[in-house]
């Protein structure tokens, strides 16, 4: 669309090469999503399996709304 | 009077985004900072205003008000008024001696409901606020309507853009 600036990486001739920094994109803020929510949840749930947390946190469906179509939202 | 530590919040908060305008800037040049600003007029008046992206997929009181065919001018209104009561209900909370978790899932449901521009995937934010408030209601048990509520919360983002769409349609 005229007037959107992408980032540089969409420049990128390789479909390949910008799936694979799409995909570091992804991981990485979902690693800072869950170390987010980590936090408050080792104060609050010392004796509940971390494990679950993580698989509740994962389970968000707002996770997966950014998984499929989400820009800068995770 | 603004309580000290709602302020420190919003610190870290601009300290946060000064922060990471300065990796960015750092990584791909100082052209991203004019590419930003252009952006920023294009996402007003585009996505905003004119709702060419669709404003069903936005979940802000501008947007609702665009969707149900107000005027720009109305919606500006509407949305400030909330943002100004969301600011004032922030602090009074701030003020009371609740626990940090209810302090801190206040604080997110605000930032969502102050900004005229909130697309469904940005409401991630919901996340750290039910999380503290579902850990504190197993830690000391929950009032009685806060589970129904925290399950609406956790439906919310995969259920409002085919809402309001379903009513744009209609």
């Amino acid at each position: 669309m005229a007037g959107i600036t992408l980032p540089i990486f969409f420049s990128s001739p390789s479909p390949l090469r910008v799936c694979r920094i799409f995909g570091l994109w992804q991981f990485a803020t979902l690693a800072l999503y869950l170390g987010a929510l980590s936090t408050p949840l080792r104060i609050h749930c010392a004796g509940i399996v971390p494990a679950l947390w993580l698989l509740l946190a994962t389970a968000f469906p707002a996770v997966f709304v950014n998984l499929t179509h989400g820009d800068n939202g995770s | 009077m603004i309580p000290l530590a709602l302020l420190v919040v919003l610190a870290a908060a601009v300290w946060t985004v000064l922060a990471l305008s300065l990796v960015v800037t750092a990584v791909f040049g100082a052209g991203v900072l004019s590419a930003f600003l252009t952006s920023t007029h294009f996402a007003r008046t585009v996505v905003l205003e004119q709702g060419n992206t669709g404003s069903e997929k936005i979940q802000s009181v501008f947007a609702w008000v665009r969707l149900w065919g107000g005027w720009v001018t109305l919606a500006c209104i509407l949305q400030g008024a909330t943002t100004l009561a969301v600011a004032a209900g922030l602090v009074a909370a701030w003020r009371r001696q609740t626990s940090f978790s209810d302090r801190g899932a206040i604080l997110c449901l605000a930032a969502i409901l102050a900004t005229p521009y909130c697309p469904d995937y940005d409401l991630v934010a919901l996340a750290p606020a039910i999380a503290p408030l579902a850990a504190q209601g197993l830690a000391l048990g929950f009032r009685p309507y806060e589970k129904a509520v925290l399950a609406a919360l956790w439906l919310v983002p995969i259920a409002t853009r085919g809402i309001a769409g379903v009513r744009h349609c209609c």
